[in-house]
């Protein structure tokens, strides 16, 4: 079997941002020789999202809002009223920990006949929620 | 098994395998979190939120959409015969509908 693990920086220098790795990610699985196997790309961190959506920014901008919606930045510091007890301890991200669980910590991938096998608009994104500080990617992939 | 990867998927529908901050502040706003977004106990009107689910007798569609937010499974890469995880990833069941025995499924292929 055929492995390849890789660590991808990331160095957002905003709070809340989109970026796609779709190309990063397709010369790992051509450096891998992987020609029928799986790949896993997860954010290492715990308040960043690896997705697969659509490449188009106007959604983007909409998964935005509805987070902040969901789970806004800052509901106050009373915990009767939406404020979050994680904040309590001196962190202001428990906003970034709600968000990224909505949109998932990875994906799992097909590879086949050396190619990502993905549906005609899938494309894979990395999106920060806590950022202004260098965070991990894991990609890791298996196969014959 | 010294590099490859591993499954771990709630086997219910009403449970989840997560990973996020082992911090019980955090776990306390999960759960008051996901109670407002789909709270156990609706109503029994469909029209103000009540949930169709449960005219089937059961009274846990609340934790069927909890799951679907929090997800179903974790695949974490092993490397070096360890689990590859950031500095702050910690593995998690949360039952969402408990009070009987299920089962959490964990794979690890390779050689």
């Amino acid at each position: 079997m055929k492995t390849l693990t890789r660590e991808l920086w990331m160095d957002i220098s905003q709070r809340r941002q989109i970026v796609s790795i779709h190309k990063e990610v397709e010369d790992l699985v051509a450096e891998s020789g992987v020609t029928d196997g799986l790949i896993l790309i997860n954010a290492m961190h715990i308040t960043a999202s690896v997705f697969i959506n659509d490449n188009e920014p106007g959604l983007h901008a909409d998964y935005d809002r509805w987070l902040e919606q969901l789970a806004p930045f800052n509901p106050g510091g009373d915990p009767n009223s939406g404020g979050y007890l994680h904040n309590q301890t001196g962190e202001d991200n428990a906003d970034a920990h709600h968000k990224r669980q909505i949109m998932g910590r990875e994906v799992v991938v097909a590879i086949t006949e050396g190619q990502l096998h993905l549906g005609p608009w899938e494309h894979i994104f990395y999106y920060e929620f806590d950022g202004r500080r260098r965070k991990r990617i894991l990609v890791k992939i298996i196969g014959e | 098994m010294c590099d490859t990867m591993c499954l771990g998927n709630a086997m219910h529908i009403t449970a989840s395998v997560f990973i996020n901050d082992n911090e019980p502040g955090l776990h306390a706003d999960y759960d008051r979190w996901l109670e407002k977004l789909a709270p156990f106990d609706a109503g029994d009107d469909p029209a103000t939120g009540g949930y169709l689910h449960n005219r089937t007798g059961e009274d846990n569609a609340d934790a069927h959409h909890k799951r679907q937010i929090m997800g179903r499974e974790v695949v974490v890469a092993i490397t070096d015969g360890r689990l590859h995880l950031g500095p702050w990833e910690h593995i998690f069941y949360y039952e969402f509908d408990g009070r009987r025995r299920k089962r959490i499924l964990v794979k690890i292929i390779g050689e």
